[in-house]
């Protein structure tokens, strides 16, 4: 028998399967919150921030996507201070690299433009930092342009969990941190890829994108994982 | 002592002209010289970007004129990918083509020149502007509004908003010609048709008259022209051959693959102005020998023949005094025979059975690693030249506008008014206006980040003969 | 019939702070969906005849900090009437007053009209707009929905 427990969300009571993440209950709950790095369906990392929290008597804010629901729990999820470091996060990946939406193949249809949007992020307060990336196009099918990367391993873990091929990876640190493809050789001389196109589908932004298309041309198929996880594991293939 | 009249200029305008006139020993202008001082650098940082996004990138050099710059740059893509794009695909792009062609020389005719064709280069600067010519001739200025609408309409109608940055793709275009946006523009044709045959009755009946002297001075001078033409020789806009024609009609090059463009051009730089000057490769630029024109006048001069009923009845009339018209001021009337001929093309286009065909685009890779696009734009040729790596990452750009090639000749018409009227060691409000006139009948393209219909800030200085400044005259 | 409200937002979006009034108008666009709305790079003659079939215009832009003297994010908030170009401005320039007298002239009706206009921080290539700058957006908006 399942265990349940029970928590305050937002002032509400609500309950939960022990073996919940809190960003499941709250996502239960048609509690609108932003993510970029989680996808149903992949391993949680907990990296982007933007699920942040806040939990009673817990020191900092919490990811909900990495935290389990336990008895007891007062959570709140949209107070002044978590808007702030949301908005935060955000203007902190719009700095980090080159994001010009005006010549992107996938400008309209991105996660990062549209909580950017959502959160009310107009401006960004810091100064950017223009790296000099560069663009890997060796694969006969798409592209990899680190400019547009924020480094949310959606590819990496869809790759490995889901294809198994494990041909992305993380290499570097800090701000040198970048996606990888199979020990760093250039993508389309990758014996693992298997040309799937998962990664494309999974990336949020237009770091990752069919060889072709042009400005706001690329689409992606955000339940994708979901329709390939359903059908394998519960033989269900109604898309 | 000199005056020296100063008005700023909007600062918020980063090109920036100024016309510098140096005076001899004897007082006469001996050298004059437009100076471009704006800085750009999208070559550069096209570099290490893929050849499919340039037509967006390049669209954004200008906010006035996006589509020629998706012309030359999908073209480019194409010989990159080495396709021939669908049949449809390319009386589209020629369609939009020649609605930018429509729209820009509308607003360059009716509303930039107008007011100094219709009430006349020196007449009073209170009224020489938009609003004395709405109130003098208010037909005229609603004729330009519904022609540049009627082109917008057309570029509108084709790539969805007013300028979609990507509409036009290596390998064809994004979106097929519904039946539904075919009629549209077929609707709205008679009524261009009527507004450009009044404009042309205009042009020949008063402007021509009212304006002998300009007619005789204005960029009057021999120079060679250099354009496309269609591979039978005519009028052309999107695609052809090029061809060079000095002004005795002698053709020097009857017809060059655009890809070898560089066997007839040669770039110059000059450290006064940021604009290069290209120039005729084999006369050279000592001297400005290989000086050459593009635009209007170069396409009109150099056709064998227009290949429409109407333009061809007009391009008669432009030739009645001659093969080679070199007079500056024939600008004008170049672009009122351009409009009527894209008007004509267009109709006979869009009756075409295929030109709602859904096949619009070709698919293919890398296929060669140069690839060279030339398009004409409405002022002139311009080249879009790409070298890229085996995956299609762009290793070097290189652009060629065609404000940029008539540098030379707008120089020298500066200094041909200059020369005609410049008195003494003083500017004059009158001299201005006729020095930027001579400048706009290039219709010059300067910077990207203009604000203004036709605002150009534009600065000119008198020198004495030890380079001394005698006078200045600024206007925003 | 006339539309009721018209709003018109100029200058360059890639300019950082010029593109204040593309920004402005598209979201009021998104708030007011009655709203006809224009962006545009320049003011250009054609915009005479739309401006002749409305009940009411906004224009939209961002100015200059060194010629207005003013902090930037400040709003400028203008009533228009139909003016011919100032003599000074002789080149063909084309403002919103003149574009309304072109409107009166050509088409013998001109809208109530008004120029918004914020000082801005950044001309700068760039997409985003200056936190004053975005703050005056928002305030902006606010305003012009209140009035309808």
């Amino acid at each position: 028998m399942e265990t349940v427990v029970t928590l305050t969300l937002n002032g509400e009571m609500v309950s939960a399967r022990a073996d919940q993440t809190l960003l499941d209950v709250i996502r239960e709950q048609k509690i609108d919150l932003p993510t970029l790095c989680h996808m149903q369906g992949l391993s949680e990392r907990g990296g982007c921030r933007l699920c942040v929290v806040e939990v009673q008597g817990a020191p900092r804010p919490m990811a909900a996507c990495v935290t389990p629901v336990t008895e007891g729990m007062v959570v709140r999820t949209h107070t002044p201070e978590l808007e702030h470091q949301r908005r935060l996060v955000v203007e902190l990946l719009l700095a980090e690299r080159n994001h010009v939406c005006a010549v992107c193949v996938v400008n309209g249809h991105c996660d990062l433009q549209w909580a950017a949007a959502k959160l009310g992020v107009a401006s960004v307060r810091y100064e950017y930092l223009h790296p000099d990336l560069t663009m890997d196009a060796s694969h006969a099918r798409f592209v990899l342009d680190h400019n547009r990367c924020i480094l949310c391993t959606r590819c990496v873990r869809v790759c490995d969990e889901v294809e198994g091929a494990h041909t992305w990876d993380i290499a570097g640190r800090g701000i040198k941190t970048r996606v990888i493809t199979d020990l760093s050789r250039p993508w389309g001389d990758s014996p693992s890829c298997t040309s799937c196109g998962k990664c494309v589908q999974v990336c949020p932004t237009g770091a990752l994108f069919e060889k072709g298309a042009t400005v706001a041309e690329m689409t992606k198929e955000r339940d994708f994982v979901g329709w390939i996880i359903r059908g394998r594991t519960k033989r269900e293939w109604t898309w | 002592m000199s005056q020296r009249i100063v008005i700023d200029p909007v600062t918020r305008i980063e090109g920036h002209a100024k016309i510098t006139l140096h005076l001899d020993d004897d007082g006469q202008v001996a050298d004059a010289r437009f100076h471009v001082t704006e800085f750009r650098g999208f070559e550069k940082f096209c570099e290490g970007r893929l050849f499919w996004e340039m037509p967006s990138i390049t669209a954004r050099i200008c906010g006035i004129c996006p589509v020629s710059h998706l012309m030359a740059s999908a073209k480019a893509g194409d010989t990159i990918l080495g396709v021939r794009i669908p049949t449809a695909a390319e009386k589209l792009r020629r369609l939009m083509n020649w609605g930018q062609i429509v729209q820009s020389h509308a607003l360059s005719f009716f509303h930039l020149s107008g007011p100094d064709l219709v009430l006349g280069m020196e007449s009073d600067p209170m009224q020489r502007n938009l609003a004395g010519l709405i109130a003098l001739n208010p037909e005229f200025a609603r004729d330009g509004i519904r022609l540049r609408q009627f082109g917008q309409d057309v570029i509108r109608l084709l790539g969805g908003k007013s300028i979609h940055p990507a509409w036009c793709v290596p390998g064809g275009v994004r979106e097929p010609l519904s039946v539904e946006k075919r009629d549209e523009m077929l609707r709205r044709l008679p009524e261009a048709f009527e507004i450009i045959e009044r404009a042309l009755k205009l042009y020949k009946n008063e402007v021509v008259a009212k304006h002998r002297r300009e007619y005789d001075v204005y960029g009057n001078f021999p120079s060679l022209f250099i354009g496309l033409v269609s591979n039978q020789g005519g009028l052309e806009h999107y695609d052809g051959l090029l061809r060079v024609m000095d002004s005795d009609g002698t053709i020097l090059e009857p017809g060059l693959a655009p890809k070898r463009f560089r066997e007839v051009i040669a770039e110059a730089v000059e450290p006064w102005t940021y604009l290069k000057m290209p120039y005729y490769k084999p006369y050279g630029y000592e001297g400005h020998a290989g000086l050459y024109r593009v635009g209007p006048l170069a396409r009109v001069n150099l056709c064998d023949f227009a290949g429409t009923p109407k333009a061809e009845a007009e391009l008669r009339l432009f030739r009645s005094n001659g093969r080679v018209v070199r007079q500056g001021f024939a600008y004008h009337y170049a672009r009122l025979i351009e409009i009527l001929f894209a008007l004509e093309k267009i109709e006979e286009t869009l009756n075409a059975p295929d030109v709602t065909n859904k096949h619009v685009r070709s698919q293919a890779e890398v296929n060669h690693l140069h690839g060279v696009g030339v398009s004409e734009a409405p002022r002139g040729t311009l080249f879009h030249e790409y070298w890229v790596d085996e995956a299609g990452l762009l290793q070097s750009v290189n652009l060629i506008i065609a404000t940029g090639q008539n540098n030379l000749a707008m120089n020298r018409t500066v200094l041909q008014i200059a020369r005609a009227y410049v008195a003494g060691q003083k500017l004059h409000e009158g001299l201005l206006n006729r020095l930027e006139h001579g400048i706009r009948l290039f219709d010059p393209c300067l910077s990207c980040s203009t604000h203004a219909a036709g605002q150009m800030p534009l600065t000119v200085e008198l020198h004495g003969p030890d380079g001394e400044l005698l006078d200045g005259l600024q206007r925003g | 019939m006339r539309a009721g409200l018209l709003v018109i937002g100029f200058g360059n979006p890639l300019r950082s702070d010029d593109g204040l009034g593309w920004r402005a108008a598209e979201r009021l666009a998104e708030t007011q969906p009655d709203t006809a709305v224009v962006t545009t790079h320049q003011l250009v003659p054609e915009l005479a005849e739309t401006l002749s079939e409305c009940e009411r215009a906004v224009f939209i832009d961002a100015a200059d900090p060194a010629a207005s003297g003013a902090e930037p994010g400040t709003v400028l908030v203008q009533d228009l009437v139909p003016r011919s170009p100032e003599p000074s401005a002789f080149s063909h320039h084309l403002d919103p007053a003149g574009l309304l007298a072109m409107a009166q002239t050509l088409y013998g009706y001109a809208p109530k009209a008004q120029l918004i206009t914020v000082v801005g921080a950044s001309f700068d290539f760039g997409e985003q707009l200056s936190p004053s700058v975005q703050a005056a957006l928002e305030a902006i908006v606010r305003q012009i929905n209140a009035d309808e």
